[in-house]
């Protein structure tokens, strides 16, 4: 494959190359936040299995490149592939959700940890012909072939294609939760039962939000497991589905922006902490000393750290409930005191 | 004699040993204003919930123009004209009030996921729609406001007043209201029983309203079904209801001797 | 194997379920909350009790055996019940009583939160290499060891490094059923170091049992304080209904601190022996059983303790016997899919009932 952007690559320094891959990250969990923003924020609903329709979402997806790989054009097929992923991820969210949502709270979020546990075990268990077991599945490049001289070029190309898939995804979940069906949602949301007996079918707005919700994890997959190259069951473990939660409680239920601002904050730090004691860093990584690598190594205690402080100090994460300029409003309203009198 | 708009036939609710409603019948025709009295822990509320389905009968029937409903779910039973209000507040309240009112109304249109993902023209044209009718209706009940305003924080007479006008985004034929005026002071109450009326000759509703305030209830309906202890113990016009021995019985305890 | 090896199988891990699936019932139905670290108490309390047993040296005291194997085993059953008491007072203490009133969510995710701390600080200490699991052993003095050893018969020095540390040599001088070598017996009677023991090992069909004999033990006893005593009346009051109870005078703390305790306590037992009966202890440990048991609660009905027990059973032979009938129906690998089994098998039960088998329905008072 081709492309005339090739001349490009030699000009992405070591800065390029980390900021491109720290944004793709931080893209595939936006895009797993967002979509989990619209289950567990907007919709109140408790799911725990989010990974599972990420899982669904790379591998279906992976599984399509595969068998039709060489036979459509790069980007074609990529475009294809996520549609797919998205539509067996989509599939299973009907699937688990009719029966499911109906339970309460707390059981739902362990039926649907059951779910994902389910998804993550059979695609161990089968036959490592059909899914590479744990040993993994490749995915064949669809965009370019991944060579030393190609490499910034490729973090370029998938650093465009997840910034505007996250674009169109936080642009998509602001419209529905503006319009009828999203109005209808939040009031099954906040109150299920006078919603229904105000005419709202309940079990109906829920499940077309987990449908949508699981769509969009796939999505997240498909452009995960291509840009990854390979894909194993160990890399959807629930330990993802916590650092899923924590984008979104972070960044507060129920805010795009917060969601947005969180991935970033968590991935960057995450990814930050691995070059402490480095001499030569890239720019807009601070030099931190050597001996906080222990960080980098306890960084999943660190994650659980966060957790815990922040629902114990600030549940309510980082903007709360609301978005962006209405939090830059406030907080001008509050330095000019004179304003606010209206 | 004509079908009834609705009626429920020898309705009986059972929590394990307690029958809390034991056969209760009632029947409400185009256009009445009928009260639904009783002490306290008399059933009334459960017998709306029967009505709307919010909770399933262990006998009896619910019919709805002579069709029977019993088993239809309750947002069914909303769809076909029920509304209802509730004695606690049910408010969605992280919504704003023009919200609560526009999440119920629906048109002869309606958009759908699809509509609402990619703003196409038909919700353009649903929003503009139920958007217009919402605000009519917080401005009939005097509240356009607090459009914008987050229901959680609203005042509580607004509130009530904004559960009164989310059920009417139904456009229902029959309104339930629950204890209406609780916690009013004499004039908001003379204010909502002249807004009642209204709304029956306004908007050819019929009204079936669970109240404890007596002055409230013998003013404004024109006949009184009276429960106690889960059973229908006197039904008649406000006089007729006032003289009733059991009913006084009910609420006073039986007469002593002298 | 026959089919009632199988069946002791389910039923032993079964148990084991229950015992930690009654945890996770009584802190649900006190303050709703799923105690998704729960599985990481029972995991500390394996840990506890094989430091308890190896190292406390209650096996050495003098006394005819074996008793001070008896001994050794009670103390370190209830050691690890404390211990993991102890743990569990504290994370209500310092992590779950401050969200308390936050909401479902943000409980939920400090559990989940405390869950993988406890889980990765036991992985930084201990690393992820299993460790062998406690094992009972009866000492012997040089001059009264039975004439033929009734197991295999390991000196055990202690090792002094050049770097300042301990370690522990262990040589096999006999097997079982044989007697010890004159020459042996004259070595060691030379070197005057070391003990010398025979591990009490108990087969894995013995520990099955043990556990079993255990549950009949602990649920009745539960079952005496929670409909009995005062405690017992104040917990069922705070699950009914937190604010009344308030009202009511009862101590609300004290009564969440003294279910975390005694649901924990139930779990660092069930640890232990979990540990001794599947011969080893590691930070995952109580990952996956604590899912099942949790699972196994909510089969059972979360809330009920009845139902803890029976869910436990219920899944632990379902996850033994199962996959045995699915492989006789001709479907091979069946037993990979154990635990996907065990998952499907939740979510069947919550589709027919919705609140668990012996669940309480939640009637909302509209």
């Amino acid at each position: 494959m081709d492309l005339p952007w090739l001349p490009l690559a030699l000009t992405l320094g070591p800065t390029g190359l980390w900021w491109s891959h720290l944004l793709v990250t931080v893209g595939v969990y936006a895009l797993l936040g967002l979509s989990l923003n619209l289950i567990n924020g907007y919709g109140r609903m408790f799911s725990l299995g989010h990974h599972g329709f990420w899982a669904l979402g790379a591998y279906a997806a992976a599984l399509f490149t595969r068998s039709y790989e060489g036979e459509l054009p790069g980007p074609v097929l990529l475009a294809l592939s996520a549609f797919f992923g998205m539509g067996v991820a989509a599939l299973g969210g009907l699937a688990i959700g009719i029966p499911c949502l109906r339970l309460k709270g707390d059981y739902l979020a362990v039926a649907t940890l059951g779910f994902a546990e389910i998804v993550r075990i059979s695609i161990q268990n089968l036959p490592e012909g059909l899914l590479g077991g744990n040993i993994g599945l490749s995915v064949p490049r669809v965009l370019m072939e991944v060579e030393p001289a190609t490499r910034g070029t490729f973090l370029l190309a998938w650093c465009a294609i997840l910034l505007a898939c996250v674009a169109v995804v936080a642009l998509l979940v602001r419209n529905v939760v503006r319009s009828a069906r999203g109005r209808t949602l939040l009031a099954v949301a906040q109150d299920e039962t006078a919603a229904g007996l105000l005419g709202i079918n309940p079990t109906r707005a829920k499940v077309a939000t987990f449908v949508l919700g699981s769509a969009l994890a796939g999505l997240a997959g498909a452009l995960y497991a291509h840009y990854q190259g390979t894909i194993a069951p160990q890399e959807f473990t629930f330990l993802e589905m916590v650092k899923m939660l924590l984008v979104v409680v972070l960044g507060g239920l129920g805010s795009i922006s917060g969601c947005l601002v969180a991935a970033f904050l968590l991935i960057y730090i995450e990814q930050a902490l691995q070059l402490a004691g480095q001499e030569t860093l890239p720019l807009g990584v601070p030099p931190l000393p050597a001996s906080w690598t222990w960080l980098a190594q306890w960084w999943s205690v660190v994650y659980a750290l966060i957790l815990v402080l922040l629902m114990v100090f600030r549940p309510r994460g980082i903007f709360g409930p609301r978005e962006l300029p209405e939090v830059l409003r406030a907080w001008w309203r509050r330095r000019r005191p004179g304003e606010a009198a209206r | 004699m004509t079908t009834p708009l609705f009626a429920v036939e020898c309705v009986r609710k059972c929590y394990g040993g307690l029958t809390a409603v034991c056969d209760v019948s009632l029947e409400l025709a185009e256009g009445d204003l009928v009260g639904l009295i009783g002490p306290n822990g008399a059933g009334k509320t459960t017998c709306f919930n029967l009505i709307t389905g919010a909770d399933t009968c262990s006998a009896g029937r619910v019919l709805w123009e002579g069709r029977n409903v019993t088993s239809l779910p309750d947002f069914r039973r909303a769809r076909l004209g029920l509304a209802r209000t509730f004695q606690n507040i049910r408010l969605w309240a992280d919504m704003t009030a023009l919200d609560n009112v526009r999440a119920v109304c629906r048109g002869s249109e309606e958009a759908g996921w699809i509509d609402g993902l990619l703003r196409t023209p038909r919700h353009h044209r649903v929003e503009r729609l139920v958007t217009g009718k919402s605000l009519a209706l917080l401005a009939r009940l005097g509240i356009e406001r607090f459009a914008d305003t987050r229901a959680g924080d609203l005042p509580y007479g607004p509130q009530r007043k904004l559960e009164i006008a989310r059920a009417l985004a139904l456009e229902p034929r029959v309104l339930l209201l629950d204890e209406p005026a609780a916690g009013m002071n004499p004039a908001e109450k003379t204010d909502l029983m002249r807004m009642v009326e209204g709304l029956r000759r306004d908007l050819g509703l019929t009204i079936l309203l669970i109240e404890h305030d007596m002055r409230f209830v013998m003013g404004i309906c024109e006949r009184i079904y009276v429960l106690d202890h889960g059973e229908r113990i006197a039904h008649g016009t406000p006089a007729e209801i006032r003289r009733d021995p059991k009913v006084i019985a009910a609420y006073l305890g039986t007469e002593s001797p002298c | 194997m026959l089919l009632d090896d199988y069946l002791l199988n389910g039923l032993g891990l079964g148990a084991i379920y229950a015992f930690i699936a009654l945890g996770y019932t009584m802190v649900y139905g006190i303050i709703r909350l799923i105690n998704f670290a729960h599985g990481e108490v029972f995991m500390v309390g394996a840990y506890l009790g094989m430091f308890a047993l190896r190292d406390l040296g209650l096996e050495r005291l003098p006394l005819p055996q074996p008793w001070p194997v008896i001994v050794s085993i009670v103390t370190t059953l209830l050691l690890a019940g404390l211990g993991a008491g102890l743990l569990a007072v504290v994370i209500e203490r310092l992590a779950y009583r401050p969200v308390r009133r936050a909401g479902r969510i943000a409980a939920l995710l400090t559990a989940v939160g405390i869950s993988l701390l406890l889980q990765n600080v036991m992985l930084r200490v201990f690393t992820a290499t299993p460790r062998a699991g406690p094992v009972a052993r009866e000492w012997y003095a040089l001059d009264d060891l039975p004439e033929v050893a009734p197991n295999d018969l390991y000196v055990d020095r202690l090792l002094h490094l050049t770097d300042g540390s301990t370690a522990h040599d262990t040589e096999m001088v006999a097997a079982q059923g044989a007697a010890l070598p004159p020459q042996t017996r004259e070595r060691l009677a030379a070197e005057g170091e070391g003990g010398l023991y025979a591990k009490a090992e108990f087969s894995k069909r013995e520990h099955q049992v043990f556990v079993l004999v255990l549950l009949c033990l602990f649920a009745p006893a539960l079952w005496f304080l929670v409909k009995r005593t005062r405690m017992g009346k104040a917990m069922r009051a705070v699950s009914e209904d937190q604010d009344a109870a308030r009202l009511m005078g009862i101590p609300i703390d004290r009564v969440v601190t003294a279910t975390f305790f005694l649901g924990a306590f139930v779990a660092g037992v069930g640890g232990v022996v979990y540990s001794a009966t599947y011969g080893k202890v590691e930070p995952m440990l109580g990952f996956l059983p604590g899912i099942k048991a949790f699972v196994a609660a909510v089969i059972g009905g979360i809330g009920s303790i009845p139902g803890a027990l029976l869910g436990g059973l219920l899944l632990g032979v379902t996850e033994a016997l199962l996959p045995l009938g699915l492989r006789a129906l001709g479907w091979q690998e069946a037993f990979g899919w154990t635990d996907a089994i065990a998952f499907a098998f939740l979510i069947l039960v919550l589709l027919v009932k919705p609140t668990g088998l012996l669940g309480v329905p939640f009637k909302e008072k509209v």
